[in-house]
């Protein structure tokens, strides 16, 4: 009982700490992860594993490793984005490895990737041919980006000088059943606006409502928690749990 | 109004977690300094020793049983911020204790005695 206690009460340090750490060094970690932020992810998940099971040493020392990662981290981050030239030492740079349809096989083995790899790569962006390739850079985060040959891209409506209309970002007017207050002052609109708007659709009160978002256009989209669907679409092919 | 209290929770609620952190990481020598429990054990494993030098054994036992259930009030506490293998010492130390005074036993019990302060002072620490 003793020893279920000390772990309980030290998996709660280690997982409101590591939350704290995580949300101080943004979302790097998760998005543009670099090879070194993903060994700092690692080290870091290590040094917090230890301090909640690892009950043969003291905790403190642990924690004060943890806060140092996460610390270093920080500071590394703040001076790449200061200094370009640490920005390069700590990320690396974006490395040609595709340019008019001709592989570079040296930059190919700066970067150290097979060319059995790149091919695949390049089959997840869509290209099966090499030569439909303009360019294609092999980023920091090991991520590839492809820039296919112009006679290879989609048209778009500015290629034919078709007028398009500003689409813009819908915004949350109530979520989970509750009114965003927020969103609805930033608009310069109100719950009795709101409200209107609801019943036109048949709704009552926001508490029915799931997800109710306002568009560019002015238009409401509205979803309810009572699903309308008649027939809903099973695509489960196995009865047992998921 | 509400606004700029949610803003302020937004950031004094992560340093307060922080802050909680190192101080139950760090409750152990806190504990062991604060009045209590943990402060009267160092003074009973000495007296318990006097009282052997003066042979009365009876109440040296009374006082090591003492330590034993003051033991037991805070080992978790302790643990939570301790190594395992210093409790695991000191309550190693205090069963040769019980049976060093079962034993009569001088000099087991003053040998004793120092691994046991010796433990103390690594406990928390």
């Amino acid at each position: 009982m003793g020893t279920t206690l000390i772990v309980l009460l030290r998996a709660a340090i280690a997982f409101v700490s590591i939350l704290v750490v995580c949300r101080v060094l943004g979302r790097t970690q998760l998005s543009q992860m670099t090879f070194f932020e993903y060994v700092t992810g690692i080290t870091i998940g290590a040094i917090a594993a230890g301090i909640t099971i690892d009950l043969s040493v003291r905790p403190w020392p642990l924690y004060v490793g943890l806060l140092a990662w996460g610390g270093l981290t920080m500071a590394t981050q703040y001076i790449a984005l200061k200094s370009r030239w640490w920005g390069k030492m700590l990320d690396g740079e974006p490395v040609v490895v595709v340019q008019n349809g001709e592989l570079l096989e040296r930059n190919l083995g700066l970067v150290r990737v097979p060319v059995d790899e790149l091919t695949s790569m390049l089959r997840d962006k869509g290209v099966f041919d090499i030569g439909r390739v303009e360019f294609a850079v092999f980023e920091p985060s090991g991520k590839l980006s492809v820039l296919k040959r112009s006679q290879h891209r989609p048209v778009t409506p500015a290629d034919l000088d078709l007028p398009t209309a500003y689409e813009g970002m819908g915004i949350e007017l109530v979520v989970d059943g509750e009114v965003m207050e927020q969103n609805l002052r930033r608009l310069h609109l109100n719950r009795a606006w709101l409200l209107h708007r609801l019943r036109e659709q048949g709704i009552d009160s926001p508490e029915h409502v799931f997800l109710a978002v306002l568009d560019t256009k002015g238009q409401v989209y509205v979803d309810r928690y009572q699903d309308r669907v008649e027939h809903l679409v099973d695509m489960s092919d196995y009865p047992g749990p998921n | 109004m509400k606004g700029r209290l949610l803003k302020i929770a937004y950031f004094s609620v992560p340093v307060a977690a922080v802050l909680l952190s190192i101080l139950a990481l760090n409750s152990g020598p806190l504990l062991k300094r604060m009045a209590g429990p943990a402060r009267e054990i160092p003074a009973l494993i000495t007296e318990v020793s006097t009282l052997v030098a003066a042979d009365r054994w009876t109440e040296a036992m009374d006082r090591a049983a003492s330590v034993d259930q003051r033991w037991e009030r805070i080992r978790t506490w302790l643990a939570s911020s301790s190594d395992a293998q210093d409790l695991k010492g000191f309550e190693v130390a205090l069963s040769e204790l019980r049976g060093a005074l079962e034993a009569t036993d001088r000099q087991q019990v003053k040998i004793i005695q120092r691994r046991l302060t010796a433990f103390w002072a690594e406990i928390g620490s």
